[in-house]
């Protein structure tokens, strides 16, 4: 947790330097962004697959499991947004 | 469209991976995960700081936008009551409301819901918020365009300030990253000590 926080500071200090933000533009950022969650995701599906605790109870647990993460998404969704009509 | 297509085919390239190559131990040996995770925090940093002023992030501290993990738990408790007593009956509504408090924190919940209410428990929260951090993940472009971004970040959880950030990072602007960072941040601190209290009163 310390680390994500101490490499936000640094990147956000760093992303106030213009030297390096000449160097990074908004088109090369989002082409690294494209590239590393790709990245990300696949890693994610590698270390999901191979991970025995999810893979073996998928067929008995799998449903409700995706239908409560479902139910807190779209709880938490339908919350913000209500809240966002009524401020607005 | 494009890009829902482009995560869910990245994230089934991965899976099928590990069924057709189960014992790569270079992604392993090198942490490859944590890295690329890493990197991606640092450029979420680079690219949030650019050009926000004292003015915007005196915004920041607006009620509405300190109230995001609030709604993410209000949001998580009632979509779970809601369905233990529609569609889940075979589950125990608080038992469903104590596995999505986990609020996709899995790596602490599944552990310390299966040490207080069973290994069964325990591995259904797993399952549970792999799943919420995978669907925030890879439906980010959808629950961006029908919910808008304070419902994208609300139902991150927890991992709104780490692995779904760079995910949901295209649909924010630079004051609700900061937004996400935050709520991300104090929902982790805060899992542990809601389930701690859920587990002590049930």
């Amino acid at each position: 947790m310390l680390n994500i926080i101490l490499l936000i500071i640094v990147g956000s200090m760093l992303g106030r330097n213009k030297v390096v933000m000449k160097f990074f533009s908004d088109k090369v950022i989002n082409n690294i962004f494209a590239i590393l969650s790709f990245s990300f995701l696949l890693l994610t599906g590698y270390s999901i697959g191979s991970n025995p605790d999810v893979m073996d109870n998928l067929a008995t647990m799998g449903l409700t499991s995706l239908l409560l993460a479902i139910g807190a998404i779209l709880g938490s969704s339908i919350v913000s947004k209500f809240i966002n009509k009524l401020k607005s | 469209m494009k890009d829902l297509i482009n995560l869910i085919l990245a994230f089934s390239v991965g899976l099928n991976m590990a069924f057709l190559f189960p014992q790569i131990s270079f992604f392993e040996e090198y942490n490859l995960f944590m890295i690329i995770l890493y990197f991606l925090i640092f450029f979420c940093g680079l690219s949030m700081s650019g050009s926000i002023t004292l003015k915007e992030l005196k915004n920041c501290l607006k009620l509405k936008r300190l109230m995001i993990p609030v709604l993410a738990i209000i949001g998580s408790v009632g979509g779970s009551f809601i369905l233990a007593i529609t569609f889940l009956n075979e589950i125990n509504i608080m038992d469903a409301i104590i596995i999505n408090l986990g609020l996709g924190f899995y790596s602490f919940s599944s552990i310390f819901i299966g040490q207080h209410m069973g290994l069964s428990m325990g591995v259904l929260a797993l399952l549970t918020n792999v799943f919420r951090e995978l669907i925030v993940m890879i439906g980010s472009p959808v629950i961006a365009r029908y919910f808008g971004s304070t419902a994208l970040i609300s139902s991150a959880g927890a991992t709104a300030s780490d692995s779904a950030l760079p995910f949901i990072r295209r649909y924010l602007d630079k004051t609700e990253l900061i937004d996400a960072v935050a709520s991300g941040l104090v929902l982790t601190i805060a899992v542990p000590f809601i389930l701690q209290l859920m587990v002590m009163a049930f």
